[in-house]
């Protein structure tokens, strides 16, 4: 594979990765949000 | 796929009698699971940190990312194989922890990323790369195994 397909895989990888990573972990913060409200009010 | 039978598997396993039954070896290879997971994260940090112009501007890139890639496959090899023996202690445990596929699916993600678009990128010149894309390969790689050892932790938790 030439060294300018791999970087074009490797932006494409990197932007789905980070999306993904920020998806999760928003979805975890806000879980723990709504424990903390439910539990505190 | 349901890989349940693997769960099952490894829970009537010799490595499960032996992780159930002897709480001293369990706490030996944990001790190497921490170790190899700190030797994991240091790598990483001082790799990614080099390639964002962070830490050792001093030193060619190239040379810190050579360095710290055979650490990094040594750290991955003992964590992965000591997190096979933890994993049998509780394996149909894990199997139902969204937090344990989580971080399955981080690991398998971080070493799709290393072997195949991190090393073989930075193997050469760094300077004859983009250097937005390398900066995008060190956050990347910063959250990627970020993500695995705080959804590890997470387990314990959930």
């Amino acid at each position: 594979m030439s060294r300018k397909s791999l970087q074009r895989i490797a932006l494409g990888y990197c932007i789905l990765v980070l999306a993904v990573a920020i998806w999760f972990w928003s979805r975890q913060v806000q879980s723990v949000i709504d424990l903390l409200r439910l539990a505190y009010g | 796929m349901d890989v349940y039978f693997f769960f099952e598997w490894l829970d009537n396993s010799l490595l499960a009698q032996m992780s159930k039954a002897y709480g001293g070896v369990f706490a030996v290879v944990q001790m190497f699971h921490l170790l190899s997971l700190a030797l994991l994260g240091g790598t990483v940090l001082i790799g990614d940190l080099r390639l964002l112009g962070v830490m050792l501007r001093d030193v060619p890139s190239e040379v810190v990312i050579a360095n710290t890639q055979k650490w990094f496959n040594i750290a991955l090899a003992g964590a992965s194989a000591s997190g096979v023996f933890m994993s049998s202690a509780v394996a149909l445990k894990l199997y139902g922890n969204e937090m344990f596929w989580a971080k399955m699916t981080a690991l398998a993600a971080g070493i799709v990323f290393v072997y195949a678009i991190r090393r073989p990128l930075l193997r050469g010149d760094h300077g004859a790369l983009n250097p937005w894309l390398v900066r995008l390969l060190a956050v990347t790689s910063i959250t990627i195994w970020f993500t695995v050892a705080a959804s590890g932790r997470w387990i314990g938790f959930s």
